[in-house]
């Protein structure tokens, strides 16, 4: 016997197209904590991020009949609030690609012993500047490869690479001074 | 503990991480997606209301088009240079002069304006095309023959003769033009005597008088459209007759009365558009 969840996401994209608005509202249930923490990734402030998510579905919902449901409908969502997140910090005149064309290493940090918590990990993130970071999460978070955020960004696929090094530099520095902290701390105790 | 990838390890962790928005995050959506509603409505309405303009506007330009293509359809004839003019009339001889012999060959013809009187004045000047600014007698004399050609011949008093038998030609043969002006005088003159004699100045009412003197004027145009010699028409004298039947006030008022529809409907779709 085939069982008709009427709740199943396709019944509710097709319901949400329409206009109704408990489809929507549904819909945005089951996607708002996840974008709001992708916002989050870009934007300090989580109330300015929250702003951005609205935005976000606020398009979402008004373009619903484009999504051709070719992959998942989280990650069209998601591609929307990246742009609406990069789209705030551009308004605010925040998005600053210096090019200075030197790309010495392009050596992840994953060398980089961490145990840092969530909240440790996003602080780090937060110190990078805006165009270092950026381009960082969508590299090493999203996935994104170079060509697509230079393009995305608007910038070349040299100064993508180039704000990709100094993040990482930066973060390896930053980690450097924190993990010799809480080894000279370590020994302290002993 | 294995060393973990910096990277990755921020992967995971932040992509586990939810954070939950307030309870006005939604509301603000929803009026949001309620203002958009609104606005793509409006929107409608507007282009539909531009559609029926240009719709309107594209009807009313092939209507024009139509009327004017077929007012056009008149077969234009340019009417020669020099012509003699052919026509019978017959009248009362009233003037003495010099008569050509082989009187059965031609007719003599006199025309004479006639002088003001209270009566006739008023019919002489509402006729159209009656071209009499003086008010003095003129003698015109119009020699004949049953061969049908005519020439208007201006009168001193002496006529040669030339061809006795067929064709009475005088001097002082004027240039077509004057003839043209001349013999339209002389059927203007013809037709104000009919008129008259039709109609009885005591009793008659202006309006009776105006019906009158427009059928006059329609046969006197009528009578310069077709050329019965050539069998040729007249085009601006066809087209004149054509727009004096065609009542204009009618035609204008139309097509200004949907322009005028179509302009309020324009307006009130935009004004509602902005309430």
């Amino acid at each position: 016997m085939r069982i008709i969840q009427l709740n199943s996401e396709k019944q509710l994209i097709k319901r949400a197209i329409k206009g109704q608005r408990d489809a929507q509202h549904k819909l945005y249930e089951q996607h708002a904590s996840k974008m709001l923490s992708v916002c989050r990734y870009y934007i300090k402030d989580v109330h300015q991020a929250e702003e951005a998510m609205c935005n976000g579905f606020l398009k979402v919902f008004t373009h619903l009949s484009s999504f051709k449901s070719e992959g998942s409908f989280e990650g069209w969502i998601r591609r929307i609030m990246v742009r609406e997140s990069i789209s705030y910090l551009r308004s605010v005149k925040k998005l600053y690609f210096s090019d200075d064309g030197v790309v010495e290493s392009n050596e992840s940090v994953n060398n980089i012993q961490s145990g840092f918590e969530v909240e440790h990990l996003q602080e780090l993130i937060d110190e990078l500047p805006e165009g270092y970071r950026v381009v960082f999460i969508m590299y090493a978070i999203e996935g994104y490869k170079h060509q697509e955020i230079a393009k995305e960004l608007g910038i070349s696929e040299s100064t993508s690479k180039s704000q990709l090094f100094k993040a990482r530099k930066q973060l390896q520095g930053r980690l450097k001074e924190l993990n010799n902290y809480s080894y000279g701390t370590d020994e302290a105790r002993r | 503990m294995a060393p973990m990838k910096l990277e990755d390890n921020m992967k995971d962790r932040l992509e586990e991480r939810r954070i939950a928005p307030t309870g006005a995050a939604w509301d603000r959506i929803s009026s949001k997606l309620d203002n958009e509603k609104g606005k793509k409505k409006s929107t409608i309405v507007l282009w539909s209301a531009i559609a029926a303009s240009f719709v309107g506007g594209a009807l009313i330009t092939l209507f024009i088009l139509n009327n004017e293509v077929s007012s056009q359809d008149v077969q234009v004839v340019e009417t020669p240079q020099v012509e003699l003019i052919k026509e019978e009339v017959i009248v009362k001889p009233q003037m003495n002069e010099t008569i050509l012999p082989n009187l059965d060959k031609v007719e003599i013809v006199q025309t004479d304006i006639i002088d003001d009187t209270s009566t006739l004045n008023k019919v002489q000047e509402t006729a159209a095309r009656v071209n009499t600014p003086q008010k003095k007698k003129t003698q015109t004399t119009v020699a004949i023959n049953k061969s049908k050609t005519l020439q208007i011949i201006k009168t001193p008093s002496v006529i040669k003769k030339d061809k006795i038998n067929e064709t009475a030609v005088a001097t002082n043969v004027k240039s077509k033009s004057v003839q043209e002006n001349i013999i339209a005088n002389s059927i203007i003159d013809d037709k104000i005597q009919e008129i008259v004699a039709k109609v009885d100045v005591t009793t008659v009412t202006d309006a009776e008088v105006d019906e009158l003197l427009k059928n006059a004027q329609r046969e006197i145009i009528s009578a310069g459209i077709f050329d019965q010699n050539s069998n040729k028409v007249d085009a601006n004298a066809l087209l004149l007759d054509v727009e004096a039947q065609i009542d204009p006030e009618t035609f204008k008022d139309k097509v200004f009365g949907i322009l005028k529809e179509g302009f309020y409907t324009a307006r009130d779709a935009v004004a509602d558009r902005n309430n």
